[in-house]
């Protein structure tokens, strides 16, 4: 999967750049809109993660170069504007996703992923873990082809943890991925605490493995060493 | 009282009581006048009377007809009381009423006292007087009515520059961005009121400007070092190998950073809600929308398996702004939850003019009049903000709703009211 990430802060792209090539994407890395709208224009990419407050022109006009060509990229537009009207210009205009900084790298992970999904249908619709199913489509789990009754939020918790396996993520991380920042429960912790008990009693009593682990004092991780 | 209807009014009163002043003293005059001239025909009469007493006249023939003048000889001494005495009568003659003046005096001629009296038809003295008081009350009414209405309209009109301000001030907004249009004044005071005016909204519009790019920056430059923070932290988790106790550290500094990001994107919204920014209102159905933010709220409301009960009217509308609506519910509801107790109990009630939520939990250990202050709250569960009341406060003052507090049978209970 190639991407191509627009962002003129060179520290924020170096970090962006190595966790997602770490996660086995190939990167390219744009600082300004000039460069930016080159590339788009040479090469055809997957995801686009595209910054709105370029120093040279606004990041809007990238996501007018991509519906131009007609690709089928899928856009995530960044921006550090929590402000509503950016959020709905850039979707009017034709972005699929949207997340503000500061974000968790494990949160675009994960955006991207279901970006990447729900523009390909050709590609992977299921992820195969030990003896768990989990069907993108349909959005449901299933332990030996017994499926699971997992709240949306559940779903999801797993999802993320499977998108990001092996790698820690702390318990404000999955809170703000789970709620958003609008209901801002993210500073309520127990919450978390209770969702992933739960989960992790589902998986088992399907005949599952509880691959989640807790990591004392941080957070939990989702054990795995398929890839 | 307006203005004009002062002045006019004190225009009319001292108008009135000027020309009632001035009707009195003409008329006053009038009869001073009229007087000195029956006078002098007393005294030209009595004169000529005497004369021809002196000269040896009979009585008879000095008595006039119609009995205007009568002589009448009393003896030689005279009367206890000497003073001449005027008579005011009334008196029918041809048919026609007349006013009278007889004077009657004493006087001595030789040796003989006579009484003297003369009569004067003062008649027309009183018709004139009347026909000039009457001519006179209605030149002043008139004089009055035009004055009035002339200091009405021209009141009006001086004061223009004056009432333009009045409403350029009325309608004042900062986000607006009008021009503000003065009326081009030749009055010097007035020219002074547009100039400082003027200046004056300039000054507010620049503060304000300075004071929300100030703010918007604040919030949106911190947003992006705090990025780099969680980014960094983030990879530096991934190593493999580290110290347990060196990833603890990594994860309070993250999550104080993620805390530092909150923060400042709150405290940027109160700013923004102070400063007026969502004043567009739509027509709300209180209904559908708690039903709506329900949705999300339930799921986590059943992890503290907390029961919700909800009354809510069909017909409670509200004009405000949906996107602060929710931001002041859902504080209300979060915390609703977060303060409540396991197994505890949520009730959302809405009304034609209220919306209450109460739920169940221990009583405050603080100052309940500190409640709605920022990040005062003692009682804070680990990482909350302390701005929730605060923002819900800030966004009720700003659409005059009223958020009452209070904690009874053991429940704490939020009252949002309204007209």
């Amino acid at each position: 999967m190639k991407l191509l990430i627009v962002e003129d802060n060179s520290e924020l792209a170096e970090s962006i750049l190595a966790y997602l090539r770490n996660e086995n994407f190939v990167c390219e890395h744009a600082a300004t809109y000039a460069l930016a709208s080159e590339k788009v224009n040479l090469y055809e990419y997957d995801v686009v993660i595209l910054d709105l407050g370029l120093p040279d022109a606004s990041g809007f006009g990238i996501i007018e170069e991509l519906k131009k060509t007609a690709s089928k990229t899928g856009i995530l537009i960044v921006s550090a504007k929590n402000a509503l009207e950016d959020k709905l210009l850039g979707l009017e205009m034709g972005a699929d996703d949207y997340i503000t900084k500061p974000f968790h790298l494990a949160e675009l992970n994960a955006r991207i992923r279901s970006l990447i999904r729900r523009n390909h249908f050709g590609g992977k619709q299921q992820i195969q873990i030990k003896n768990m199913l989990i069907d993108l489509q349909l959005q449901i789990v299933k332990v030996e082809d017994q499926e699971l009754s997992l709240t949306k939020k559940e779903y999801e918790l797993l999802l993320y943890f499977v998108y990001n396996r092996n790698r820690i993520l702390t318990k404000e991380n999955i809170a703000e991925h789970l709620w958003d920042d609008n209901i801002d429960l993210a500073d309520n912790f127990d919450f978390i605490y209770t969702h992933i008990k739960n989960l992790r009693k589902k998986i088992l009593n399907a005949g599952g493995t509880d691959q989640i682990k807790s990591v004392y004092g941080m957070g939990y991780r989702f054990v795995s060493d398929e890839v | 009282m307006k203005l004009i209807s002062k002045t006019t009014l004190i225009y009319l009163v001292l108008f009135l009581c000027a020309l009632t002043a001035a009707g009195l003293l003409i008329s006053d005059q009038f009869q001073k006048l009229s007087d000195r001239h029956v006078e002098h025909y007393f005294s030209r009469k009595e004169k000529m009377v005497l004369y021809r007493l002196e000269k040896g006249y009979d009585v008879s023939k000095i008595n006039t007809n119609f009995g205007r003048v009568v002589v009448k000889n009393i003896g030689s001494v005279y009367p206890e009381n000497r003073q001449a005495i005027y008579r005011d009568s009334i008196v029918v003659e041809n048919g026609e009423q007349l006013n009278i003046i007889d004077k009657t005096t004493f006087r001595q001629v030789g040796n003989q006292v006579y009484q003297i009296n003369i009569l004067r038809d003062v008649t027309e003295y009183r018709e004139l007087k009347e026909g000039v008081f009457h001519t006179l009350m209605w030149v002043f009414m008139s004089l009055v009515l035009v004055l009035i209405l002339a200091n009405y309209i021209i009141a009006g009109w001086l004061w223009q520059p004056f009432y333009k301000v009045l409403s350029q001030i009325r309608g004042f907004s900062f986000d607006r961005g009008k021009r503000i249009e003065l009326k081009a004044t030749t009055t010097k005071e007035f020219k002074e009121l547009n100039s400082f005016y003027a200046q004056m909204v300039d000054k507010i519009n620049e503060d304000y400007k300075n004071l929300k790019e100030f703010t918007e920056n604040t919030a949106h430059e911190i947003q992006t070092p705090i990025a780099i923070i969680k980014a960094k932290i983030e990879s530096l988790l991934c190593i493999e190998n580290i110290d347990e106790h060196v990833l603890v550290q990594l994860s309070t500094i993250s999550d104080s950073a993620s805390k530092l990001s909150r923060m400042s994107r709150t405290l940027n919204l109160l700013t923004k809600i102070e400063n007026q920014e969502f004043v567009s209102k739509d027509r709300i159905n209180v209904k559908a929308f708690v039903e709506n933010l329900m949705f999300n709220f339930k799921e986590i409301a059943d992890l503290k398996n907390i029961s919700v009960v909800k009354e809510l009217d069909e017909q409670t509308f509200l004009d405000i702004d949906p996107y602060i609506f929710d931001i002041l519910l859902s504080n209300l509801l979060k915390n609703a939850i977060r303060y409540n107790e396991e197994n505890g109990s949520l009730k959302i009630i809405c009304q034609s003019n209220r919306i209450e939520i109460s739920n169940s939990g221990e009583a405050l250990n603080f100052d309940e009049s500190k409640l709605f202050d920022r990040f005062s709250n003692s009682q804070r569960v680990n990482n909350s903000l302390g701005l929730g009341l605060a923002i819900a406060k800030k966004i009720c003052d700003i659409n005059d709703l009223k958020l009452n507090y209070f904690y009874r049978e053991k429940l704490h209970v939020f009252q949002v009211c309204w007209n």
